[in-house]
């Protein structure tokens, strides 16, 4: 397959999860730069193309398959891969600083995830251009052609869009799920190809200055908060740290994640990966269940954008149900109780309804 | 070893309430204090700092930075330095790495250690633009960090979200570090004694010999064009559980809400 050639180009700084696969981000961010090359296209007359980057891990790189951000609007795909490499940060932002100076994008985006949030601002710095962190919201202001980066800021109560007028590459970190994975156009052209590397680069491969030891995954219920579709969360209206038994009778019953407030991990009732908040994750899922939380600017920085928001608490002037679409007052250990057992005999009953369908077929 | 300790001002967001109309921060009676996560990066050099080791605490802000930075010599901490000037003003997060890479070179770190990031700018982009302006490793997300025997090198444990990475790192190095690493002491009597028997030095872009047009504003390359104000309050449906009838309404419409995804 022949190379794609582009003068003007949006490019993706993509990652493979510890399983080895892309991570749904990849696609979601190559279809926003598609629709961002798309725009800049129109406005410029000029064709842009869209690149992903991977520096995948050697040991598992083989897993990935990088032709697979194509459907959703990569045109080429650069990969390199080197034992333990995204582990390396330096490393990987040296290689995108590297292909960047010659390949001349006017935009460079990544996932707001660790590797991309610390690669990100690495590469950044030294090409000493803009970045903006985090952001909900891209476009291409028409009569500038310019990147507008929105981004929440101070505690998510306000939404900040922000500029890099004079410096190139413009560059910004996306948080995940922004904007959704896009439907895939089967059959698009992509060419994945391993791009040359300077000697120096790649001898700083082998002999860096950073050694993994050793990477140790979380078991599967531990698995990242930001993925969950509903979200129980506990603070210390739980009272005791046990409380976080009943909360996880309810997030089982519901295939939900366990969140947290940050007064209680800080009691260390629960670790900090639950810890939602602006000092922890900022999650955005379909239901999030507020239990004995008060709601502190902090907290509700995490969670406001959850697509409903219900809670519990003792306090009715508790902050929480200001952000709330149900707000039940009253103390959570009368409460949850009756919900698990509502929610347990409508599970029975669809479960009965389900066997019931199944035999008459 | 000499560890570096970057630390910020920010306002005190657990006294902050909101505006439930606008959306926004009242800020008013809200004092400064340290970032919360820069407290846990010093308590993390406390207690791998060992005899002739120096700790120095290096921020950016304005002179009432003075009062809140104090904290860190209370903890525990050899110096503060603290560069003041007008020409910051309006940093962005690159403006005020490259002036923190200054103060840096100024007083040699071997170590360089920061909280993931601030509770008010929330970008984290401080820690690792300034281990690329000086051409060192960066470790984020940082939750166990010791010293590897006698050698020039740290291993961290980062809790990324698939798991725990550990790694070993050639100093000099950056690491920026999570609540989970430690938990910081309240300072003493003695500690604010010694807090208050001690000034923070100041320094300025002219100290620093930085020409004011690679500082502040003027040396940013993003801009913030336009700031909206979404308005986050949703008519909540109340019910008070005290009254049963109330309660059972309130639970069927929560199982209602959930139907729709997770039952």
């Amino acid at each position: 397959m022949s190379q794609p050639k582009f003068v003007d180009e949006v490019w993706v700084l993509g990652e493979a999860g510890a399983d080895g696969t892309l991570i749904p981000a990849v696609f979601e961010l190559s279809g926003r730069a598609r629709e961002l090359a798309d725009a800049l296209a129109s406005s410029t007359g000029r064709p842009h193309g869209v690149t992903v980057l991977l520096t995948l891990d050697g040991r598992t790189a083989d897993r990935a398959d990088p032709g697979e951000a194509g459907p959703y609007g990569a045109d080429r795909v650069w990969v390199v891969s080197a034992e333990f490499l995204p582990f390396d940060r330096a490393a990987c932002a040296k290689i995108l600083v590297h292909l960047a100076k010659a390949g001349r994008p006017q935009i460079i985006l990544a996932p707001a995830t660790a590797f991309g949030r610390s690669v990100m601002p690495y590469a950044a710095a030294l090409l000493g251009t803009g970045l903006t962190a985090d952001c909900t919201g891209l476009s291409i202001e028409r009569e500038s052609g310019l990147l507008l980066q929105t981004r929440p800021a101070t505690g998510g109560n306000i939404m900040a869009t922000i500029k890099t007028p004079d410096h190139r590459p413009q560059m910004a970190t996306v948080r995940p799920k922004a904007f959704g994975v896009p439907k895939p156009t089967p059959g698009r052209n992509v060419s994945v190809v391993t791009p040359d590397l300077p000697e120096y680069l790649k001898e700083n491969l082998q002999k860096g200055t950073v050694r993994t030891v050793k990477f140790s995954r979380f078991a599967e219920d531990e698995g990242t908060l930001q993925d969950r579709e509903v979200i129980v969360s506990g603070g210390k209206g739980l009272r005791r740290p046990e409380g976080f038994e009943l909360l996880s009778k309810l997030s089982s019953l519901l295939g939900a994640g366990i969140g947290a407030s940050r007064p209680v991990v800080e009691m260390k009732w629960i670790g900090y990966p639950h810890q939602v908040g602006l000092s922890g994750c900022i999650v955005s899922p379909r239901v999030y269940i507020a239990l004995g939380i008060s709601g502190a600017v902090q907290h509700l920085a995490g969670m406001q954008t959850a697509e409903k928001i219900v809670s519990v608490n003792r306090d009715p002037e508790a902050q929480i149900f200001s952000v709330s679409d149900v707000a039940i007052c009253g103390d959570l250990y009368e409460v949850l109780p009756k919900l698990i057992e509502k929610i347990e005999s409508r599970k029975l009953e669809s479960g009965k309804l389900e066997s019931a369908k199944r035999s008459r077929t | 070893m000499r560890i570096a300790v970057l630390m910020k001002q920010v306002p005190d967001t657990d006294e902050v309430k909101m505006d439930p109309e606008r959306g926004t921060m009242i800020r008013d009676g809200a004092g400064g204090i340290v970032d919360p996560l820069d407290l846990n990066a010093l308590e993390a050099a406390m207690q791998i700092r060992k005899d002739g080791d120096t700790v120095t605490i290096l921020s950016m802000g304005p002179p009432q930075a003075e009062e809140s930075l104090r904290e860190g010599l209370s903890l525990g901490a050899d110096r503060v330095v603290l560069a003041t000037d007008r020409a910051f003003a309006g940093s962005d997060t690159w403006a005020t790495s490259k002036v923190l890479v200054a103060m840096l070179e100024k007083i040699g770190a071997d170590l360089i250690l920061a909280g993931e990031k601030s509770t008010d700018g929330e970008t984290g982009q401080v820690g690792p633009e300034v281990a690329a302006l000086l051409g060192i490793p960066i470790e984020t997300r940082v939750t166990r960090l010791e010293r590897v025997g006698d050698e020039p090198a740290i291993e961290v444990d980062c809790t990324l979200e698939e798991g725990i990475l550990t790694q070993r790192v050639q100093l000099p190095c950056v690491a920026t570090v999570l609540s989970d690493i430690n938990v910081p002491p309240l300072s003493t009597l003695a500690g604010k004694k010694r807090a208050y028997s001690q000034e923070p030095e100041v320094v300025t872009a002219e100290s620093l010999s930085l020409d004011p047009g690679e500082v502040g504003l003027e040396a940013s390359p993003t801009r913030v064009v336009r700031i909206d104000r979404p308005k986050i309050t949703r008519a909540a449906e109340k019910f008070l559980a005290k009254h049963d009838e109330e309660l059972e309404a309130g639970l069927n419409r929560i199982v209602e809400i959930l139907s729709d995804c997770a039952l």
